[in-house]
């Protein structure tokens, strides 16, 4: 990855909730492909887009959103 | 202006919202997902692209040399129709594989999309600067070789060299596109 990376969480969000991808981008208003390609890490979303995925799952953008790579379960 | 519902305005503003969104079903719509699903068989169908593109040039041009109205020229504008069928047929595999992102307009398209199109086009505008310049300095070239007599490219030659820019400055942006976008993420919500 390139130093401009930004980590998220949106699968392991996703997944908690049992929310589709298709069902998360139609309340985005983007492509579900766009959705998938932010969990893979290969997009970084614009700053309203993160806000709005934060906003979407009830959560701080910080919690989505990483400059870092979040620490996997169970390691401390 | 006409802005009574049922009015021309009014119509017009249906019609074209008809046609975005048949297009938006059209390209968002697998029908030969085989063709373009992986990155591998869209640059294929990239390559393949610019390969009938030279192809339907190449024909144009033999066609100059056939003798008028003989039976090579018909083999040949049969031959023109076929590339430019099967032109057709890889150009909307293109946009299917690409999902609209370069024939879509702007409002269909998301922040991600709107950007990977920024990218295309402006790589494909490079390309086409420079396929441009070069036919230029091809036209110099050959006044200049004639003495500016004005018959130095002949009639089926610049049809031809028409032919390919028009096809390029056309194709280029998805050709591009397609050749680019990494593999989309496994659709999981689909039935199959």
């Amino acid at each position: 990855m390139s130093s401009e990376a930004i980590y998220n969480r949106i699968a392991v969000l996703r997944a908690e909730r049992g929310i589709s991808r298709r069902d998360l981008a139609q309340a985005l208003g983007v492509h579900y492909q766009t959705v998938g390609y932010l969990e893979r890490g290969e997009y970084s979303p614009s700053l309203y887009l993160a806000l709005r995925i934060a906003d979407y799952f009830e959560v701080p953008v910080e919690v989505v959103f990483s400059l870092k790579p979040f620490p996997r379960l169970g390691s401390g | 202006m006409n802005d009574r519902p049922g009015g021309g305005a009014g119509r017009g503003r249906r019609l074209s919202e008809w046609w975005r969104a048949q297009r938006m079903e059209a390209v968002n719509t697998d029908l030969a997902p085989g063709w373009y699903r992986t990155r591998a068989r869209r640059r294929a169908l990239a390559a393949a692209s610019v390969a009938l593109t030279l192809a339907g040039a190449a024909v144009i041009l033999v066609l100059e040399f056939a003798d008028a109205g003989g039976p090579a020229v018909w083999a040949l504008l049969a031959a023109l129709v076929t590339v430019v069928l099967l032109q057709c047929a890889t150009f909307s595999l293109l946009n299917i594989g690409t999902r609209g992102l370069t024939g879509l307009p702007e409002r269909s398209l998301d922040e991600r999309q709107l950007a990977e199109r920024n990218r295309a086009g402006s790589l494909a505008h490079r390309i086409s600067t420079v396929l441009l310049f070069g036919a230029f300095l091809g036209l110099c070239a050959g006044l200049a070789v004639s003495g500016g007599n004005g018959t130095a490219v002949p009639p089926g030659t610049a049809i031809a060299a028409m032919y390919l820019l028009a096809m390029v400055h056309m194709q280029l942006p998805a050709v591009v596109a397609a050749w680019r976008l990494p593999d989309a993420p496994v659709d999981e919500d689909a039935d199959d």
